[in-house]
């Protein structure tokens, strides 16, 4: 490399900040009320004592999850289905929070819209419709 | 296709292709479900089968000046869709741990902390344990065996339209059904011998 | 049609017509085999078509609306390219450089400590669409924020999502 280059380097590393590898991670689970109750999967165990505190529920399934990088401005869709349907905004950001505005859908009616503030490694979960005996949670956290 | 007879749809791609925004959103509606078609018969993930449809429709919108109107339209977005979506069936194959997805077919089906993909909990265990099976059969066929017996058989495509979507000849199209069908036949063969 | 694979899956198809059909279950080494595989063919693709569904799209319109700001977004005139590299006079450099570093210096100085990230999500704001419905927003053990929706739907058990 040039070594002139060097001090320009170490100015914009300086000034970039810890922004590039946030990502969000999402995932719709459906918890349950089981006897006895089912271990839970791996991917959720962080969870489970929240998630039981919460809603009561006492076995949780994973359905789907995905990761995918966190951008301002640009619009996201959760793990979709013909039922319900979760779209995020990130339409700001400042060291270690996102701010994200979110639409949730039920059967393509609007359910209800929303603005979170997303701390790194504090997740969000929300409460969506029953299924059967169960109920589908998202669970929405940057890591 | 939603509303677009040929006589529009020359219309609106030479308005698209002067930059009418709104002439390509026209073409987008009028196509979006065949392009999703083609993509989650490939990917087999809704999400993902989505990712394709934006980029198989940006790629278009970029690209639309060597649409020699030869074929229709939908054709060729097929092709594209078709093209983007076993790109990324390969790159997910490459590089598995990109992507973070509940695969069934690594979890024991005994212990059941994770229910087969869109499983309803009201099903009978045995048209979940079925689906599973069909899922997990398919999974091991090449994208393109897996999309062409998925166009023949679920969305009952005729051989000239499975051609058109994937870009390929019909003796490709039936010669690959040949195989899937054979592949498939074999892993589930336990399935159909007992019915 | 060519070769022995794409006469097969027509005659598994009843694509044939009666003259080819007839032509080709001759040349079959042994018919009887071939009809019981085209059977039990049949009766698995029947077990396939009740599990498996044709594809839909879920929320058609959002795919229009991201296509349309992605498009937008290549629209927007290129970010600047890099400059291209060419030698500088070394004075001119190092006073730019000077330059540059003083403002990001004194821009650290002069904002005072940066702001402590916070370490719990919030929620700011929510708002249910049908005013007999309900959302409420809380904390939960895990540095968990809930966002409570009364009435979220119900899906009966043995529908698909």
């Amino acid at each position: 490399m040039e070594r002139w280059l060097i001090p320009w380097l170490m100015v914009v590393l300086f000034a970039a900040g810890a922004h590039a590898e946030d990502r969000i991670w999402a995932a719709l689970v459906l918890g349950t009320t089981e006897n006895p109750p089912r271990p839970a999967p791996e991917e959720l165990e962080p969870f489970v004592k929240g998630l039981r505190t919460v809603f009561g529920y006492n076995s949780f399934y994973l359905l789907a999850a995905k990761e995918k990088k966190i951008r301002k401005g640009t619009e996201e869709w959760v793990v979709p289905n013909k039922k319900v349907f979760l779209k995020l905004q990130c339409i700001d950001r400042s060291p270690g929070c996102y701010t994200v505005n979110l639409e949730l859908y039920f059967k393509k009616e609007l359910l209800v819209t929303s603005q979170v503030k997303f701390a790194r490694d504090a997740p969000l979960y929300i409460r969506g419709p029953n299924w059967g005996k169960g109920r589908l949670i998202y669970i929405l956290e940057v890591r | 296709m939603a509303g677009v007879d040929l006589a529009d749809e020359v219309e609106l791609v030479a308005r698209s292709r002067r930059g009418d925004a709104e002439a390509f959103d026209r073409l987008v509606t009028a196509n979006r479900e065949r392009v999703y078609m083609v993509a989650y018969h490939i990917v087999r993930n809704s999400e993902e089968a989505l990712d394709v449809v934006q980029e198989t429709f940006l790629r278009a919108w970029k690209n639309l000046a060597r649409f020699d109107g030869k074929a229709s339209l939908g054709s060729w977005l097929s092709r594209i869709a078709s093209n983007a979506s076993i790109d990324l069936v390969r790159r997910r194959q490459a590089h598995p741990q990109t992507e973070f997805e509940v695969a069934p077919m690594k979890i024991d089906p005994a212990s059941r902390t994770t229910p087969a993909r869109s499983e309803a909990p009201g099903e009978s265990l045995d048209l979940a344990e079925i689906r599973t099976r069909f899922q997990q059969a398919l999974d091991t066929l090449s994208p393109e065996h897996r999309a062409v017996i998925l166009l023949k058989e679920i969305e009952d495509l005729s051989y000239q339209e499975i051609a058109d979507h994937l870009g390929c000849s019909i003796g490709t199209v039936m010669s690959r059904l040949f195989y899937a069908r054979k592949n498939l036949q074999n892993q589930l063969r336990d399935l159909h011998e007992e019915l | 049609m060519k070769n022995f694979e794409e006469r097969y899956t027509a005659w598994m198809d009843d694509a044939l017509d009666r003259d080819e059909r007839a032509a080709f279950e001759r040349a079959l080494p042994d018919p009887a085999a071939a009809a019981r595989e085209r059977e039990e063919w049949l009766r698995l693709r029947g077990l396939m078509r009740q599990a498996l569904e044709p594809a839909r799209m879920p929320h058609a319109d959002f795919v229009n609306s991201r296509i349309r700001e992605a498009i937008a977004r290549e629209a927007r005139p290129a970010a600047r390219s890099a400059p291209r590299l060419f030698p500088l006079p070394r004075l001119a450099f190092a006073g730019g450089f000077l330059v540059v570093l003083a403002c990001v210096l004194s821009a650290i100085i002069l904002s005072g400590p940066a702001p402590e990230a916070p370490t719990v999500s919030e929620i700011v704001a929510a708002q249910v669409r049908d005013e007999r419905n309900r959302a409420y927003a809380f904390e939960a053990p895990g540095r968990a924020a809930v966002l409570w929706i009364d009435d979220a739907g119900f899906i009966p058990a043995n529908e698909r999502l």
